[in-house]
């Protein structure tokens, strides 16, 4: 415990990253694709004279600008913020490894900002061509700065030749770049024809039966692309995270099987549902759409972040900030011995309230950043009904019992304290819970 | 915590090494600091003006005041998008330099720290929400401009509640008892830096009234003028008491830190007579700028000296942390990343000439049509 530990009631910090993180990159990806399909549009609607082409471009851009400007931009900040409050450590030794990276996609990304403000607001007040210029360097500097920050997203899962030579170019340029920058790509895409549909269904029909196919090509398009993508991604992944995906963790494979389900099922629901029959495409199916891509999105990153375990750097640091190096220092002197932010370093471990209060400690330590006490993965309901010895037991081989946890580090101590802290949640039960079985057990007896 | 001595809690920093010469952090941390204030006060101090305009608007049945709120209320999206953009780099900068203090507070006061996000998404939408009804020829919303500014003065009001506590690691240990649900408010410097920040605000929206008075001269020279001393008056006299909050912040802060302003050292005493010096200098050329009638020299100047002002009062708030952190600091290992760090320069000016190519053809544009800005 290097760093103080962020309590998040009920909903765990990892859950809450995963929340800001979903939604950032339902509209990230949707403002690099956008830009390509703004500015390709503005300029075939320049090249055949299509007055109604242009104008549905013009009010696609003021959605486009107040989603992407205003919440785009700031939930990204917003994911800074959460990883500094929830993995300081781990986000530290990001920043260190690729501030000139990061300055980089600030450089990018403050010439999209800039771009999008003029593309935005000098409709009529420049030459067409001109203003189209704007329109491409808003999309390629939009699309350099996905390129930027896809090397720091999958180095965390895929150090590889990082680890032994520290170089910044073998981080940056990690097994998993290029297969992740196919499926990243594929999905701004694809975001960029769901969108559109979404604007395109309020149209008047006339033009409705224009836009809304074109903007399904774009979809449809993208699923090969993305399921490309996912099958060499997949096979670059560490052995333990593909086995947590083929069902080492059955939520995970169910998770996996829904992200590459939902991403299948879209092509056929845009082939037919806006293809084929555009005239009918409503602002309530625009919504559906949209609702799809979100869950797609929702559970891809889900899986993306789920797959990493128990690591939150492949190899180096655990989930829960514990250096991989350091287990051995820590079993030997003790984790809260090391430990800076905790209250309780020395203990009884005879007087039950000491040993309690080190319990807590060690679950804020070593648990917390995954587990919850009574809400999402929650500990309490997950060790219900086990004894006390039995959890001391368990807790020695923690990263057995759920490959994908980290092991439990400390001294013999500590680990009773823990035991005892998990215990006391659920405290003692009766033997059997339910109260029927109970009285039959009784009468058996008889 | 176990231990007494607060200099125990500061966290390792890891044995990543630094990827540049830490001077050139500093530099770059100060630099994109200052990029970051101006456009910040603006949003800031122009939301309260656009309040204060409008308000003045309806009571004195003024039109001028009224188009003023307009104006601004156009302006104001603007300024927050560019102050995020540059906000990102000191906070990228920080954690470079001060990761280690900067975590430990912010985990500290985290459910504020992170409420920032989503204040921020609410007040930003709120001023593009003025900003489309006066496109559409709609009067401001009360409401909103209201909502806006006061989301943005508790946005400020949590950085400044984080700075000072990244520079006090003796108040951690009593913080953390609370477990993240409450803020520094045990500081006593804490409410005069950040009443400076906020007049600081408002004054710097005066020089950019100004601005915004020299572009309306060109097609209305009765309201430009108007603009142009309703914005320097604003700057003098919010800056007249700028002073006042400027030295009791100085005589809040804590003996030995005030002490570096004050002779103790050279460099930070230079900083403050300088900075002191420029905002006299601007105060001046902005009353010239008040009563001539081509006012477009004096009040160019006076803003160059408004913005060295900033300058050296960025400088002296790095002083400040330096000083502050320097019993604690320990020393980087330096493993230059050359190649990244040069592209990185390299972009950032290519960057810096796209952008200006953008505005120039803004500006141009502007210019020939000859439309409003408001
Ligand atoms: C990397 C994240 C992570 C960390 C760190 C972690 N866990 Fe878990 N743990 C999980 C996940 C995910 C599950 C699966 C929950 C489920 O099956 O619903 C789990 C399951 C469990 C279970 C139930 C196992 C079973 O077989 O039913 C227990 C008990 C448990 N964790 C205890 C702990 C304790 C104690 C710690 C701290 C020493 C800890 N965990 C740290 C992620 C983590």
């Amino acid at each position: 415990m290097n760093y103080p530990f962020w309590e998040v009631p009920y909903l765990g910090g990892g859950m809450l990253i995963g929340l800001i993180a979903t939604l950032h990159v339902f509209v990230s990806h949707f403002a690099v694709g956008g830009g390509l399909f703004l500015a390709l549009m503005e300029r075939r609607s320049y090249r055949n004279n299509d007055t109604e082409l242009l104008s549905y471009v013009k009010k696609h851009t003021n959605f486009f600008l107040l989603l992407t400007v205003v919440f785009g931009a700031v939930s990204g900040v917003g994911i800074w913020f959460s990883i500094g409050l929830v993995h300081p450590e781990a986000t530290s030794l990001l920043i260190r490894t690729f501030v000139w990276a990061w300055a980089i996609e600030w450089v990018f990304f403050a010439v999209e900002i800039a771009a999008l403000l003029v593309y935005y607001s000098t409709w009529d007040k420049l030459a067409p061509k001109t203003h189209n210029l704007v329109g491409w360097i808003y999309f390629v500097s939009s699309f350099m700065s996905l390129i930027v920050i896809n090397g720091i997203l999958t180095f965390m899962l895929t150090p590889g030749k990082w680890l032994e030579t520290g170089s910044f170019f073998d981080a940056f340029f990690n097994p998993t770049y290029l297969p992740s920058l196919i499926m990243r790509t594929s999905i701004t895409l694809a975001l960029a024809g769901v969108y559109a549909m979404f604007t395109g269904s309020f149209e008047r029909e006339a033009f409705k039966v224009r836009i809304i196919p074109h903007a399904s090509i774009w979809l449809m398009s993208a699923v090969p692309l993305l399921l490309v993508g996912l099958w060499w991604y997949f096979q670059m992944i560490p052995p333990l995270s593909q086995h947590i995906v083929k069902g080492g963790a059955p939520i995970v494979q169910m998770f996996a099987a829904l992200s590459v389900f939902f991403s299948a099922i879209v092509f056929p629901f845009a082939y037919f549902l806006a293809y084929r029959y555009p005239r009918y495409f409503s602002p309530a199916l625009g919504v559906l759409f949209l609702i799809m891509a979100l869950g797609a999105t929702a559970v891809t990153e889900w899986v993306r972040e789920a797959v990493r375990k128990p690591y939150v750097i492949y190899g180096v640091m655990y989930s829960n900030a514990i250096y991989k190096n350091d287990l051995a220092r820590f079993q030997q002197n003790g984790f809260l011995n090391e430990a800076k932010w905790t209250t309780v370093r020395e203990f009884d471990p005879n007087d039950r309230a000491q040993l309690l209060a080190a319990g807590e400690q060690m679950f804020r330590g070593q648990c917390g950043h995954c587990h919850t006490t009574d809400g999402f993965n929650g500990v309490k309901p997950l060790v219900y009904g086990w004894g006390e010895p039995f959890l001391y037991e368990q807790i020695g081989r923690l990263n057995e019992l759920r490959r994908f946890m980290p092991p439990f580090v400390g001294n013999d101590e500590e680990r009773r304290a823990l035991a005892a802290w998990l215990y006391e949640l659920n405290g003692e039960i009766p033997p059997l819970s339910d109260a029927k079985g109970a009285r039959d057990g009784v009468a058996e007896s008889r | 915590m176990a231990s007494p001595n607060p200099a125990d809690l500061i966290p390792s920093a890891g044995n990543i090494p630094l990827p540049g010469p830490e001077w050139l952090f500093h530099a770059l941390l100060v630099f994109t600091f200052i990029l970051h204030i101006i456009p910040m006060n603006f949003v800031l101090g122009g939301g309260v003006t656009t309040l204060y305009a409008e308000i003045m608007g309806s009571r004195r049945n003024d039109d001028r005041f009224r188009r003023l709120a307009r104006g601004l209320a156009q302006i104001t999206p603007y300024a927050t998008a560019a102050a995020i953009t540059t906000g990102i780099a000191p906070l990228l900068f920080v954690q470079v330099l001060y990761g280690q203090y900067f975590y430990t507070s912010s985990v500290l006061i985290g459910s504020f720290w992170i409420s920032v996000i989503a204040l921020l998404i609410v007040g930003y939408y709120g001023l593009y929400r003025n900003s489309f009804r006066v496109k559409h020829g709609k009067s401001l919303s009360m409401w909103t401009a209201w909502g806006s500014s006061i989301i943005f003065i508790v946005i400020g009001f949590i950085y400044s509640n984080n700075m000072t506590l990244m520079l006090t690691p003796e108040k951690w240990r009593d913080l953390y008892a609370a477990g993240g649900h409450t803020l520094n408010l045990s500081e006593p410097s804490l409410y005069p830096r950040y009443l400076h920040f906020l007049v600081g605000s408002i004054a710097v929206s005066g020089a950019l009234v100004v601005a915004y008075g020299l572009f309306a001269w060109k097609k209305d020279d009765g309201y430009g003028r108007w603009l142009v001393r309703a914005g320097a008056f604003q700057f003098i006299a919010v800056t007249g008491a700028q002073f006042i909050v400027g030295f009791t912040f100085l005589f809040a802060l804590r003996e030995e830190w005030r002490m570096i302003f004050l002779g103790g050292s050279v460099y930070a005493t230079g900083l403050l007579l300088a900075g002191l010096t420029f905002a006299v200098v601007s105060m001046a050329l902005f009353l010239i700028a008040a009563l001539r009638d081509r006012p477009a020299t004096p009040a160019i100047a006076g803003m160059i000296a408004l913005a060295l002002t900033i300058t050296f009062m960025a400088m002296m708030r790095d002083a400040l942390r330096r000083h502050a952190l320097e019993p604690f600091v320990t020393s980087f290992n330096v493993v230059p990343q050359t190649v990244v760090m040069t592209a990185f320069f390299v972009l950032f000016v290519a960057a810096l000439a796209i952008i200006g190519w953008m505005v120039a053809i803004v500006l141009r544009a502007g210019k020939s049509t000859g439309k409003a800005s408001d």
